[in-house]
């Protein structure tokens, strides 16, 4: 079961073996997405003019043009827009966590993000809701995952 | 098309499709480009512009390639190495010669696959997918999708459940490939499937089993172009590039999937293809239904289907059924990847699918022959497209 403190995101265990920090890799566009994320909190980049978040983190407002950003937080909560569902062991530290399902989420605030859904959720379906968590690595990195219960601090 | 002289590939080395363990790239880049012009009577002094497909994990510069292959060009191109870039290297070969900035251009593409599939952390693929923080091309290392594999599973399943489609329909494209290999003899999987044989294949990443997802190979290949007017004197009947056009990209392109299906970033909405309206058509001055052949890049066995939609050949949301019942098959309304495609033929990043296009209109491919092959095309999910004639116009 996710843990969660109150006004953080809820925090999911790393169930897999060893470390997979390895995997990650922030480029300077997403390190602050990480570390906020590794501190419980969800931010994405809004636009400076048209104030709509963009996921990836990229460097111009893909709507109005403007470049630049400002990091603000964002509600976790969306919806399974597609799913998969990984049964091949493509690096061992995730081998324990076989059959694995990866989600495509829409998020309510207006992007999409893929990530894991957590161990032990119920069995995925396209319209499914959740909230994005962050799983904690046991070398101190959390990425996002994403659960079907936990409050938000929304 | 723009004016310029007509553009032929009068030369096509392919020196297999398959594992070349201790060879050099320098090696298997040499006997590719020999069998080219042995192919085509050209001698290598006639080549002056190099447009290679080798790189990034393995390979070597254009500079190593020309020393090393007594080569002496002004004109060169290499991009990265992924096989979504193959009809861009044909591209920028055929426009060097239309735009008379070369006399003949050589393609060179070779590939070495690491020892382990592409997403293995011990593979030689594995950097690149951590590049730039990952996720380059439906990859998100962090969440466990360490392969392209993942973003094709997304892609199917969202457009599979928007048209509300049986997965099952899907197995008739790996099956169709598996048939046409049947008949390549450089086919990396020849062995019959049977329907049974798909369906009781393990999963990969659900919903997308073992037979959907390219067999990995190792490539070397070598094409010669030049002008139509000097194609005439050479040894092989000309493989005309009838019309063009390049790869797409943008914020609603997916490399997985098509547009509007929504994964990643791209935005979910009603898609409408250009189909028989996209521009290569109007080049060669064709339509869909003057197609004799198709070949697709098909890494995963759904772009084959979203391909046919991307270029007319039916409606959104119809080619999960259009594939059915034969249709793509060799004596097939629509032949598709005749030489078994790189579901069967093996992962030649688009090599040996142009190798198979320039054998069928020179009427060359043996038993896989399609009868009155005269136009060909080659497409893919992300729009690229060569229309190929065996006649000038």
């Amino acid at each position: 079961m996710p843990t969660q403190a109150e006004g953080s995101l809820a925090t999911v265990a790393w169930a897999g073996d060893g470390d997979p920090g390895y995997l990650l890799r922030p480029s300077p566009d997403s390190e602050r997405f990480f570390t906020e994320l590794a501190a419980g909190r969800f931010v994405l980049r809004f636009c400076p003019s048209c104030s709509r978040p963009r996921y990836p983190h990229a460097p111009v407002c893909p709507y109005c043009e403007t470049d630049g950003h400002q990091w603000r937080p964002a509600p976790p909560d969306g919806t399974v827009l597609s799913w998969a569902r990984c049964h091949l062991e493509f690096v061992p530290e995730f081998a324990p966590l076989l059959p694995y399902v990866v989600l495509d989420v829409q998020l309510t605030v207006g992007v999409r993000i893929i990530a894991r859904l957590a161990p032990d959720e119920p069995e995925p379906f396209t319209g499914m809701e959740v909230r994005l968590a962050a799983e904690r690595w046991p070398g101190g990195a959390a990425v996002p995952i994403f659960v079907t219960s936990g409050r938000s601090a929304w | 098309m723009t004016s310029g002289p007509e553009v032929a590939i009068v030369g096509a080395g392919l020196v297999g499709v398959g594992a070349f363990r201790e060879e050099s790239v320098a090696s298997v880049a040499s006997r590719a480009v020999a069998a080219a012009l042995a192919d085509s009577g050209l001698a290598r002094a006639d080549v002056d512009g190099l447009f290679l497909h080798i790189g990034q994990p393995r390979g070597l510069d254009y500079d190593e390639i020309a020393r090393l292959l007594a080569l002496n060009v002004q004109v060169v191109m290499q991009p990265w190495s992924h096989g979504r870039f193959a009809a861009t290297v044909l591209g920028a070969a055929w426009q060097a010669v239309r735009l008379e900035l070369v006399t003949c251009a050589l393609c060179v593409a070779v590939w070495k696959p690491g020892g382990r599939r592409a997403g293995a952390a011990t593979g030689a693929m594995f950097a690149e997918t951590l590049r730039e923080g990952g996720g380059p091309h439906a990859e998100t290392p962090w969440a466990g999708a360490v392969a392209p594999v993942f973003g094709a599973a997304l892609a199917t399943r969202a457009y599979f459940e928007r048209h509300k489609l049986d997965l099952g329909l899907l197995a008739a494209v790996p099956l169709a490939q598996r048939k046409a290999a049947q008949r390549n003899p450089v086919a990396l999987m020849r062995k019959p499937m049977s329907p049974a044989d798909y369906e009781s294949a393990r999963f990969i990443v659900e919903p997308l089993r073992l037979f959907d997802c390219s067999v990995p190979a190792g490539i070397g290949a070598a094409f010669l172009l030049t002008t139509g007017e000097r194609a005439a004197s050479l040894r092989q009947q000309p493989v005309y590039i009838r019309g063009w056009q390049g790869i797409h990209g943008g914020p609603d392109e997916y490399i997985f999937g098509h547009p509007g299906l929504g994964i990643d970033q791209a935005n979910v909405f009603d898609y409408r293809p250009a189909g028989a309206a996209e521009p290569v058509f109007g080049r060669a001055g064709v339509s869909p239904a003057d197609i004799d052949a198709l070949y697709c890049y098909d890494a995963f066995s759904p772009q084959v289907l979203w391909t046919l939609e991307r270029f007319g050949y039916c409606e959104p949301g119809e080619a999960a059924h259009f594939v059915q019942g034969g249709r793509i098959e060799i004596g097939g309304d629509l032949p598709v990847n005749t030489s078994g495609g790189h579901l069967s033929e093996g992962h030649s990043n688009g090599w040996g699918s142009f190798a198979e296009i320039v054998a069928q209109l020179r009427r060359q491919a043996g038993d896989r022959q399609v009868d009155g092959a005269r136009l060909a095309q080659w497409a893919t999910t992300l729009g690229d497209s060569v229309i190929f004639g065996a006649d000038a116009s």
